[in-house]
């Protein structure tokens, strides 16, 4: 008897020393954690417009393997109505637009698929001048066709892209005079025309409408009614578009989906992995691919996006090399859990920056934050700094406002709100918030100040932050209540406004035009202006900028938009995000942009290791 | 015989009782589905920084067709608005009156009995749109009622003029483009009173969401829009694989265990082996699962097995046997993982079953006998004490769902757990509906089997309602 | 009195036979333990003073917290706040508080004091916010057992009462409640679960315990209906009926009580497993709301420290297992002690 009680109380033991061990380093002060990570971190200011991690003066090679791990695979590969940015990612390899970033200017410039473009005098009409030489991965040439299809298929009022589909409601007319010039017209001067018009990624007419089954039809058909509805094969060619079996190839014989990028679809072998092969007849020969970026347009031989849902079991594939590149790690992963010398001495960390700020977001209709004096409180309220540095590991950029903090956009001028909880005391009783009936806490007009922080299930930063000002706020007589919440449940109650205060990440880029989010027409319809801004001057400041196609004047109108925002706090600007992210060293010339998802895999080139190379051959 | 007839008897009643469970089961699921909040809609919305707003259009038509494949558009259970609908526009108009918002959760609300009487009340309507003099607002609600339920093509943008010359084209006819006249869509919607009566039954949420469970009939997936069927395609074999191996280990272990226990009730071994298993049982298995992948997978510690997958990057090129194992490599961890909690429950169980056959008066005899130990346990105890084991397979099933949740997002294991995870947080109804309707399904069938074969094998069995 | 006699005795053996199994005795013991910091967990852990003199009068603020207005004295103005630990740093001569053993509250951050490792201030260490991990154990002890508790309770009571009309009554009652039994088997639990939490949409720690009380009263049912088919024609049953006895006075004064003792054997399995399914829930997002601390949701909040934080996991993973443990030897060792078959 007494003796399996000693084994039960060895086994405990057992168990306590076992994951004692774990914590083989004493642990240092939390300063020193934050300086010892060993990481890059790359700073895009302005001046610096890419970072190389990883720079060398080698020659680069071709050939190797590129392993990443992603959380979630895409749910399909059409690249207009896949929603997930895992599909996006994947296949930008794969696809190619007429135009693209220039990475060296983060202007929307970059001549691809278009050998040089033109805008009319009056902005509205933009004609593009294809390459007469551009080949799909199946040899068949890429022709304007293409291009017009392509727009086509985005118009198309049945196809599932309407979030899409709403930049290219201003298109009234596109054409192909002949085989290598595209033409579109636009009935404004909407200052992203560029970028809308020249973005889009151009998919293969032959592949996804064989029998020209779109051919009858113009964009105007597409934008009116008595068309679309009377026309049955606009919808049918639609639902085949839809559920076209190219949308997830998935198996071993896979390689039908084409396109006319420097990578080639290989195979996508469902829960596992998706794999790409570099295009040997890439149709640009020229050199260098992107000036200033890469000389080829891939040097890898094949880039794997292996499927890993847990951080845990990601960051343990990292370490056992079963994975080359993590392009997202929790952060204490990075700061704490890869400090071993052998780690970094095999391992590059960074973090880098994708343009997107978290905020927190006060429904400026509901009594208590309808005064501005309380949203300001609220955020000199919540110390932004400490949160970034303990919880955040300090890999926030501070922002004021919801533009990119090294963009021309951003106004630099305009100081922070500080931490200041005495102040903040003295605007919440100068709004009239004082505990009139003595319960502890104040109340105006008979409203106790009682509000509902809802966080989102997945996101454990809101989760924090809610808790710490749950406690903080009562101690000033607020009483905050947090409410979990599954994300589809929580963006329904965004939609509906039914919330009081929301933490949550605007994905933005370079250019951010505010009007979705800012603007009082976006308050109601479930629009995304879901916590009720309202500024007669900030409205007209969004729409006079919207049409303002001179960059400098623009920027001056967003400028004293942001000062607007600024003195209303409809939200609490919290931080851009950095991400951290780790490879190994053997890949050279690891570049990082400011644009989603941070970097691009066709600069990357593998050293041959000594050891054993990890990959595998296609 | 006497007894074989009782026993005909006794399936032929156990079959017949198997509708009032397939009834229940409809109505918990049809509750659960009734009772959801969260929209489908917001993944494909909700992830995007624009587009919110001018989406309302497409949000509102994926709702309604969610809505109606599922036959939630409907009362529950018996629909009179064929009948109410004049009087329902009254209502209707009412609260128009008030100006709501058109994209309150209000508006859709006080829609509700129109959008109920579908086709019957669309002549009605029509009628009021083209030939009354209605306010803007009641105009918008009708468009918005044809335009769900007809599915015509009325976008937001379009203007109110020109929304009613298109439904005027489409109910009453016109001219198209070469100028001859078509005519229009009306003659559909002559209902006959007979129709209508039937339709107050049929035309209602529980008795079409009953015919389309009947029917396996779950349509799309709402996420990637890829029939259900598919996704199971996908899932099942690597469920398959894993919950058969993981109860043949189970079984493996536990029964020997289980009869070890019994045969030496109270002694050292039996207290041991009881108090590991509940020590296994007791310990959270995501806990273990993420201890095993930080020691096991080849982090800073040992590195011995892989701890993502089925298969490596490549495997589908190799040869069947290295395939297999390197499957085998795969599944290894995951499946202790899972398996070690259903230990102890397995062999308790066991152990129980056990001590009660060797009391058994036939027992007694056999070691009367002088039959060695042996023999009277492994011949004769054994095979009678497996029987309630053997019935536990029936369970399989719902068991393997619910128990590779966990696991399966650990180890991002592609099988129906994690489809039927995922389904809930998605919202994907057809998914949801489909993983629970076939696992009821098919338990029940299992248990059907097993009771029978347990009627057939144990002739003690009285056929009286036996579970 | 006949009857209660025999069933003292009853009772007698059945604790005799429970004592001579020395695990299930030490497990009870820890059970106590347990309950024990499930009643009194506020006056373990707390950053409130327990007692303490200031300014010349004597104030209990925790006591305060049950609505006990001890010494029935004035509530000072600067209690409001709560800040007790900047009042005390503030004490003059003659004031002083007692403090509870864990002088820190399950949500009181502190940034600084961010990830700890186990000290001599901070016997587990503390969280990714600064907070006591020991506090929020305690604390967290009565959320995980209420679950258990609760969620077990309800589905013994709806069990019992199933089990016991389709035992008592057989034919059509017993048929339709069978259905019942198998249309809740052939769900998978856990999705089952998860699908309801989703579907309530707001997650509370009592949506989960009733949930769990809904899902789960089959076992019992099926338990409590096969004893009463066994007792059914038994001789004071027939008696009880041939006196004229209600049937439900028959069910519940007369047959009810002899299944009893067994259910209880199955509800203490069933703390166990709720209190396991519970942390289960919590790892899947599903649990307890964030500002009330579980077990589970410790523990799988924890995960992502691994093997970083190895206080974070290792303390509410052993509070778990060592619960769990403990209800499962009582359980057996009660089944044991309760099977007259089994008895050597």
């Amino acid at each position: 008897m007494k003796r399996s009680i000693l084994i039960q109380l060895s086994i405990l033991l057992a168990l306590i020393l076992l994951t004692n061990l774990v914590d083989t380093k004493s642990r240092a002060n939390y300063e020193e954690i934050l300086g010892q990570a060993g990481g890059v971190k790359v700073d895009l200011t302005g001046d610096v417009k890419i970072f190389n991690s990883s720079p060398t003066h080698e020659t680069p090679r071709k050939g190797g393997t590129l392993i990443k791990a992603e959380s979630a695979e895409p749910e399909n590969l059409n690249y207009y109505t896949s929603t997930s940015a895992a599909a996006k990612r994947f296949l930008d390899y794969i696809y190619e637009s007429l135009i693209n970033y220039d990475y060296t200017t983060w202007e929307y410039n970059r001549p691809v698929l278009a050998q040089h473009y033109e805008i009319s005098e009056d902005k509205k009409t933009y004609t593009f001048h294809l390459h007469k030489n551009i080949t799909w991965h199946d040899g068949k040439p890429l022709t304007s066709e293409d291009v017009l299809f392509s727009l086509k298929a985005i118009m198309n009022p049945y196809v599932d892209d309407a979030p899409l589909r709403a930049y290219y409601r201003n298109v009234v007319e596109a054409r192909t005079p002949d085989k290598y010039t595209f033409i579109v017209r636009t009935s404004d001067t909407y200052f992203l025309n560029l970028e809308y018009m020249g973005g889009f990624a151009i998919l293969p007419k032959h592949q996804w409408d064989p029998n020209g089954m779109m051919d009858r039809f113009d964009v105007q058909d597409l934008k009116d009614p008595q068309v679309f509805n009377n026309e049955s094969d606009i919808k049918e060619w639609a639902d085949q578009f839809n559920t076209n079996p190219l949308n997830r190839p998935a198996g071993m014989d896979a390689g039908k989906l084409i396109g006319s990028g420097p990578y080639k679809f290989h195979r996508w072998i469902t829960g596992e992995y998706m794999m790409l092969v570099r295009n040997e007849n890439y149709w640009n020969k020229e050199k260098p691919h992107i000036s200033g970026f890469t000389e080829e347009p891939g040097y890898l031989d094949t880039i794997i996006v292996k499927s890993i849902s847990d951080a845990t079991a990601m960051l343990t594939a990292l370490k056992a090399g079963d994975v080359d590149f993590l392009p997202r790690m929790r952060a204490i992963q990075y700061f704490e859990q890869t400090n071993t010398p052998d780690f970094l001495e095999k391992f590059q960390k960074v973090t880098f920056v994708v343009p997107a700020y978290s905020y927190v977001g006060w429904n400026n209709d509901k009594p208590y934050f309808q005064d501005k004096r309380v949203r300001q409180a609220m955020t000199m309220l919540i110390d932004r700094n400490a949160y970034n540095k303990y919880i955040g590991y300090d890999l926030g950029i501070p922002t004021i406002g919801p533009f990119y903090p090294f963009s021309p956009q951003y106004n630099d001028t305009i100081p922070r709100w500080p931490y200041d909880p005495d102040r903040a005391v003295e605007l919440l009783d100068e709004a009239g918030w004082i505990d009139h009936d003595g319960d502890g806490i104040r109340d105006k007009d008979g409203v106790p100040f009682k509000f509902i922080f809802s966080v989102s299930a997945g996101s454990r930063g809101s989760k924090l932050l809610a808790l710490m000002m749950k406690e903080d706020l009562q101690k000033i007589g607020i009483v905050v209540g947090i409410r979990q919440l599954e994300w589809s449940v929580y963006v329904e109650n965004l939609r509906d406004r039914q919330f009081d205060c929301v933490m949550l990440l605007w994905i933005g880029g370079l250019q951010a035009d505010p009007y979705q989010i800012w603007h009082s027409d976006n308050i109601g319809n479930r629009g995304s202006n879901y916590i009720g801004f309202r500024n007669a001057e900030a409205d007209s400041l969004i729409i006079a900028a919207r049409y303002e196609m001179n960059p400098v004047r623009r920027d001056s109108m967003y400028w004293r938009f942001q000062e607007i925002l600024h003195e209303e706090q409809p939200y609490t600007f919290m931080f851009y995000q950095r991400d951290p992210g780790a490879y190994d060293r053997v890949f050279q010339d690891v570049k990082w942009i400011p644009i989603r998802p941070g970097y691009n895999n066709v600069s990357w080139w593998r050293r041959v290791s000594s050891g054993a190379n990890v990959g595998m051959a296609p | 015989m006497h007894g074989d007839a009782q026993l005909i008897n006794y399936i032929l009643k156990r079959i017949l009782l198997i509708f009032p469970t397939i009834f229940g089961i409809s109505i918990i699921i049809f509750i659960i589905i009734k009772m959801a909040p969260g929209d489908p809609t917001a993944f494909k919305m909700g992830s995007q920084q624009t587009g919110l707003a001018s989406d309302q259009n497409l949000a509102k038509q994926v709702v309604e067709q969610t809505r109606e494949i599922y036959g939630l558009d409907k009362p529950v259970l018996l629909n009179f608005k064929v009948f109410t609908y004049e009087s329902d526009w009254e209502d209707v108009r009412g609260f128009l009156a008030t100006g709501p918002d058109q994209n309150s959760r209000e508006w859709d609300d006080a829609l509700e009995p129109l959008k109920q009487a579908d086709d019957v009340a669309v002549p009605f309507l029509v009628d009021q749109l083209i030939h009354q003099n209605l306010t803007e607002p009641e105009q918008r609600a009708i468009l918005e009622v044809l335009t769900l339920k007809q599915k015509l093509s009325i976008t937001p943008e379009m203007s109110l003029m020109a929304s009613k010359a298109y439904v005027n084209k489409w109910f009453y006819g016109g001219e198209d483009s070469s100028g001859v006249f078509k005519p229009g869509a009306e003659s559909d919607y002559q209902i006959s009173t007979l129709k209508k009566l039937a339709m107050i039954i049929t035309d209602a949420q529980y008795p079409r969401w009953l015919g389309r469970m009947i029917r396996f009939d779950f349509g799309n997936s709402i996420k990637d829009n890829r029939p259900v069927w598919e996704h199971f395609k996908e899932t099942v074999p690597v469920s398959l694989i894993f919950t058969l191996t993981s109860f043949i280990i189970a079984y493996l272990v536990a029964i020997p265990l289980g009869i070890y226990s019994a045969t030496h009730q109270y002694t050292l071994g039996d207290k041991v082996t009881t108090v590991i298993l509940f020590i296994l049982y007791s310990l959270p298995n995501f806990w273990v699962a993420t201890m095993a992948i930080v020691f096991f997978g080849g982090g800073d510690f040992l590195d011995w097995f892989p701890v993502s997958g089925l298969h490596s990057v490549g495997a589908e090129l190799m040869g069947r046997g290295e395939y297999l194992l390197d499957m085998l490599h795969h599944i290894i961890l995951p499946l202790i993982i899972w398996t070690y909690g259903s230990f102890s429950a397995l062999s308790r169980y066991m152990r129980g079953s056990m001590l009660e056959v060797i009391r058994q008066d036939y027992i007694r005899t056999a070691r009367a006998k002088g039959l060695s130990e042996k023999i009277v346990v492994y011949k004769h105890a054994l095979r009678n004490s497996l029987i309630p084991i053997i019935t536990m397979l029936a369970n399989l099933l719902p068991l393997a769902i619910s128990g590779s949740i966990i696991i399966e997002s650990i180890f991002s294991i592609p099988g129906i757990g994690q489809l039927a995870f995922n389904a809930v947080l998605y919202r994907d109804y057809p998914i949801i509906m489909a993983v629970s309707t076939l696992s009821a399904i098919l338990t029940l069938a299992g248990i059907l089997l097993s009771d029978i074969l347990y009627a057939l094998v144990d002739p003690r069995i009285t056929f009286e309602e036996s579970r | 009195m006949k009857q209660q006699k025999k069933s003292r005795t009853y009772l007698d053996i059945v604790k005799r036979q429970f004592a001579r199994n020395k695990l299930a005795l030490y497990s009870l013991h820890v059970i106590y333990v347990l309950l024990f910091i499930f009643i009194f967990a506020d006056f373990l852990a707390n950053d409130k003073p327990l007692i303490m003199k200031y300014k010349g009068e004597y104030y209990a603020p925790v006591l305060r917290e049950y609505g006990v207005e001890m010494f029935g004295m004035q509530w000072q103005d600067e209690f409001k706040t709560q800040q007790w630990k900047l009042l005390a740093s503030k004490f003059e001569e003659g004031d002083w508080a007692v403090w509870p053993v864990v002088p820190f509250g399950p949500n009181d951050y502190d940034l600084k004091r961010k990830l700890m490792p186990p000290n001599s201030t901070h016997l587990c260490g503390t969280d990714e916010l600064g907070r006591d991990v020991l506090s929020q154990l305690i604390h967290g002890s009565r959320v995980s057992l209420l679950v258990g508790f609760v969620a077990v309770a309800i589905y013994v009571t709806i069990g019992m009462i199933l089990g016991a009309l389709a035992g008592f009554y057989g034919g059509w009652v017993d048929v339709i409640i069978q259905r019942l039994i198998e249309v809740m088997i052939t769900f998978p639990r856990m999705f089952l679960i998860i699908t309801i939490v989703a579907v309530v949409q707001t997650q509370s720690i009592i949506n989960i315990m009733i949930i769990l009380g809904l899902t789960g009263w089959t076992g019992v049912a099926r338990f409590t209906r096969g004893e009463f088919l066994k007792v059914k024609n038994e001789d004071y049953v027939t008696a009880a009926k041939a006196l004229g006895f209600s049937d439900f006075r028959t069910i519940f004064r007369h047959v009810l009580p002899n299944t009893l003792t067994p259910v209880l054997v199955t509800a203490t399995f069933g703390v166990a497993a709720a209190i396991l399914i519970e942390s289960g829930l919590s790892f899947l997002g599903f649990g307890a709301p964030p500002e009330q601390a579980t077990w589970g949701s410790l523990l799988s909040s924890a995960r992502d420290m691994l093997p970083s934080g190895w206080w974070l996991t290792t303390f509410p993973g052993l509070a778990i297992f060592i619960t769990v443990t403990v209800y499962n030897l009582v359980g057996e060792g009660l089944r044991d002690a309760l099977d007259p078959r089994l008895k050597q």
